[in-house]
């Protein structure tokens, strides 16, 4: 047996003659927390209910932890516990019967932590499910999930609803998860929660994977962003290789640079330049960089 | 695009034509419910054109007319169903007498589910709160779903007001156009009332299931009520419940316009009441709130099976109770019933060749057809267990369970098994009731004989059973529609057949033409064997598609 907690091969989905998953190809490691980037429509979801077998995929097949999970989902799930992004729960029990029955059907709870995450997470366990807000609801996935211990974590946008305080608790059991071994694969909009947690990148577009690495490589592929602010007027770089996205505030220059950065260099030094930064592209506009409004999905784009 | 068109483009226009938003959601929930108005106008016209046209062919000249009335007259077990008859030797009374009911209980079933639906449905669902982000208030908005629903009413009013305008122009039928408004009015006050009453029951219980299951209880109380006022010495009753001044309008007979002022003033008065309650409450609470918090009770919560059974148990044993109480009530009901029945079966010489079984001829009889209403009943319980399983899916319930440990196999046999058992309680407890109601009455019927008659009722409720199974696998979306839509027209069929020369063809797609009337004849084991089979054949198809399938939430 190898190491890997998840692997999908050729995984397509297809609704008619949309595709929400062009074949993916992907391995997750164990131990590993995986983030699962990508816009309202990308094909996260489908994703993982697909690896779930809540959908059943037009192509490809998923592996957990070497079981097949198409053919095999009771034995595949024993292994892992799911975070959905939305909590819809038997509106009659309470929160602790609802945690008490999830608990029972999965196989194996840790009572003591399932009694320290709810202390961390706040919740009141005596009300009945259709009293919880938003967020209270979500408290219930998260700690149901969180209780079990499993090898394996599958997220879809767990923090949805849940206020920053939570946001932070919910950081610490991520992290305390990994450090138990266990693998995460997160699916998330927050990037900043990504790169906090998250040990690779995958970003998918309109049902594609685009990209995969750690965060330091896929800033490899992204420019570099620079301003330079003149104490007369700025130097016109539009025409200096692979610069782009240039633009003038004043008398501060705003552009970006792909690859080498010596030619903006030289032409920035025949100026009288007062100020000069140079960073690294955020997660979020490594993300940006990769969406422009052409890659907004239509659904009947193939 | 430049600037200017840029700002054309987006600027918002106005709808030449003058829509209030003031009216938005009644314009709303109107659209959505006109088709089923227009559906269910359509079964009354039908009804109403079976039960007049073959009255008058069955019974050409006014004699025979006048002999198969008699039939009809103080039968208690028929009263009980169809309430008091009153000028049944023409055919404007015969039809009166056998539809008014039916359609009251039709309507009023049809209109509670739909008012919960709309009301507390909604609210449950949290359509409402987006609703009321709007530019309403919530009595508005009460209001204006009220009217909603009212304009199905009257959709259901106007068509069933020209069905029956068309047939009373039959030959031979002969009411008139205004007799067959007044008619259709009548036979739209149920639903009218029960509108109202599903409304305010939303204002008063937490959930929908709730609601429907009080509005369903006032329905039965008020069919008990009348069904006593008609049957027993308490007649003043008829005066005192909602489905008995329906019954006192007397169309196209005795006509008594002034108990629409009773009928009114209900709807009135609920109305009022749902529209100020709504203003009253918060969203999400209702006035008989539910606790927030609870006890830790964690029994039976341990198996997908066992939870289903906590989750779905108190709607099973409403099912069960209602089941039970009316085989007991028609059971107490056999001997007036066979009474009755007997002086029938006498003019047919029947009685001087079967003299010492004459009384169990009249009450198997009888007892035949309360059978064959509680397997209606019997069949509408498996087809709501079929769409509490769609439900689970639609609300992501299901979800849950399945990405654990749990095969969707192990769910969907879980819930098929709970639901046959309570058919097969179902079966027994009719076999039971109308037992303990006949039981000190010698009515020459034998347990044995209703035992029989009792598991004759399961095959009809297996086959929807197995219909609905394989439409949550075929098609769930279409699960709840599917499957309360063959009853409807095994019912409609069942309700036409004895007026209108029917094709063979037409009557074998409907499941009570293959069973038996057991007691009052013997079970045909091989038709059950096979619709019970053809039950578990669909039931499995059904499993094995939805084993593969993509789940649908709603």
């Amino acid at each position: 047996m190898d190491d890997v907690a998840i692997r999908t091969k050729g995984l397509t989905k297809h609704y008619g003659n949309f595709v929400a998953l062009a074949p993916l190809d992907l391995e997750v490691k164990q131990g590993e927390v995986l983030g699962y980037l990508g816009p309202n429509g990308a094909g996260k979801t489908t994703t993982i209910r697909a690896m779930l077998g809540l959908i059943k995929p037009t192509g490809g097949q998923v592996e957990i932890f070497g079981i097949n999970a198409q053919a095999h989902k009771v034995a595949a799930h024993k292994r892992l516990a799911y975070i959905p992004g939305e909590a819809t729960f038997w509106p009659s029990l309470t929160g602790a019967e609802t945690l008490h029955l999830l608990g029972k059907i999965h196989g194996q709870i840790d009572t003591a932590y399932r009694d320290e995450l709810i202390k961390r997470f706040q919740f009141e366990p005596a009300k009945k499910v259709r009293t919880y807000s938003k967020g209270n609801r979500q408290k219930i996935n998260i700690i149901a999930a969180l209780m079990t211990r499993a090898d394996l974590l599958i997220m879809d946008e767990p923090t949805s609803g849940l206020d920053p305080i939570m946001e932070q608790a919910f950081r610490q059991s991520v992290m305390e998860a990994t450090d138990n071994g266990q693998t995460v694969f997160l699916s998330s909009h927050i990037l900043e929660e990504a790169a906090a947690l998250c040990d690779r990148l995958a970003i998918l577009r309109a049902g594609k994977l685009v990209e995969l690495g750690t965060l330091s490589q896929l800033r490899h592929l992204s420019a570099t962003t620079v301003e330079a602010t003149f104490s007369g007027k700025a130097p016109n770089v539009t025409k200096v290789a692979g610069v782009t996205s240039v633009h003038l505030i004043g008398h501060t220059l705003h552009c970006q640079v792909q690859g080498s950065i010596k030619p903006l260099l030289a032409e920035l030094a025949k100026s009288d330049v007062v100020k000069l930064l140079s960073r690294e592209p955020s997660l979020e506009e490594l993300f940006l960089s990769l969406y422009g409004d052409s890659d907004i999905r239509k659904p009947e784009a193939g | 695009m430049s600037t200017a068109n840029l700002a054309a483009a987006t600027k918002p226009t106005l709808n030449k034509r003058f829509r209030s938003p003031q009216t938005v959601i009644a314009r709303f929930i109107a659209k959505r419910t006109a088709g089923s108005a227009v559906f269910w106008a359509a079964v009354f016209g039908v009804f109403v054109a079976s039960k007049s046209i073959g009255f008058v062919k069955a019974y050409p000249t006014a004699h025979e007319q006048a002999a198969v009335a008699a039939t009809f007259l103080n039968n208690i077990g028929i009263e009980a169903l169809l309430g008091k008859p009153h000028h049944v030797a023409t055919v404007a009374g015969f039809t009166v007498w056998s539809t008014l009911c039916v359609m009251s209980m039709i309507g009023g079933i049809w209109a509670l589910m739909l008012a919960t639906r709309n009301f507390r449905g909604e609210e449950d669902a949290g359509r409402w709160e987006l609703l009321l982000a709007g530019q309403t208030t919530a009595r508005r908005a009460a209001a204006n779903t009220l009217v909603g629903l009212g304009a199905a009413i009257a959709v259901l009013y106007v068509v069933s007001a020209i069905t029956f305008a068309i047939v009373g122009r039959v030959h031979g039928i002969g009411f008139g156009t205004g007799a067959a408004l007044f008619f259709a009015l009548a036979a739209i006050c149920g639903a009218a009332q029960f509108i109202a009453v599903g409304a305010l029951a939303s204002q008063l219980m937490p959930t929908r299931a709730r609601a429907a299951g009080l509005s369903a209880a006032i329905f039965g109380a008020c069919f008990l009520a009348r069904a006593m006022a008609d049957t027993t010495s308490v007649h003043w009753l008829i005066n005192v419940t909602p489905l008995g001044w329906i019954e006192n309008l007397q169309p196209l007979t005795d006509t008594q316009p002034i108990w629409l002022l009773p009928i009114g003033g209900l709807i009135f008065v609920l109305s009022a009441l749902t529209i100020f309650l709504a203003g009253r409450r918060d969203l999400g609470e209702s006035i008989f709130a539910d606790t927030d918090s609870a006890k830790t009770r964690t029994g039976l919560l341990r198996s997908p099976l066992t939870a289903a059974l906590r989750l779905t148990g108190p709607t099973s044993l409403s099912w069960l109770v209602g089941i039970g109480i009316a085989a007991f009530f028609y059971g107490l009901l056999t001997k007036s019933a066979a009474q009755a029945l007997n002086q029938t079966l006498s003019a047919e010489h029947i009685i001087n060749q079967l003299a010492h079984v004459s009384q169990s001829l009249g009450a198997t009889t009888f007892l035949g057809i309360v059978f064959l209403l509680q397997i209606t009943m019997i069949m509408a319980y498996a087809a709501s267990a079929v769409g509490r399983m769609r439900e689970d899916e639609a609300e992501g319930y299901l979800d849950n369970l399945l990405v654990r440990p749990v095969s969707r196999l192990r769910w969907l046999l879980g819930r098929v098994f709970l639901a046959v058992v309570v058919i097969v309680v179902a079966g027994l407890l009719t076999t039971l009731g109308t037992w303990a109601g006949e039981i000190n009455q010698q009515t020459g019927v034998s347990f044995h004989t209703l035992l029989l008659a009792g598991i004759n009722t399961l095959a009809p409720a297996l086959l929807i059973l197995g219909i609905g199974v394989f439409a949550l696998g075929i098609t769930p979306r279409l699960t709840t529609v599917i499957a309360y839509g063959v009853i409807a027209w095994t019912f409609l069929i069942e309700m036409v057949s004895s007026g209108l020369n029917l094709s063979h063809w037409v009557l074998d797609t409907s499941i009570l033409y293959h069973v038996a009337l057991a007691p009052a004849a013997n079970p045909k084991w091989g038709s059950d064997a096979v619709l019970a089979g053809i039950g578990l054949a669909l039931g499995v198809i059904g499993a094995l598609v939805f084993n593969y399938r993509d789940l649908e939430p709603e």
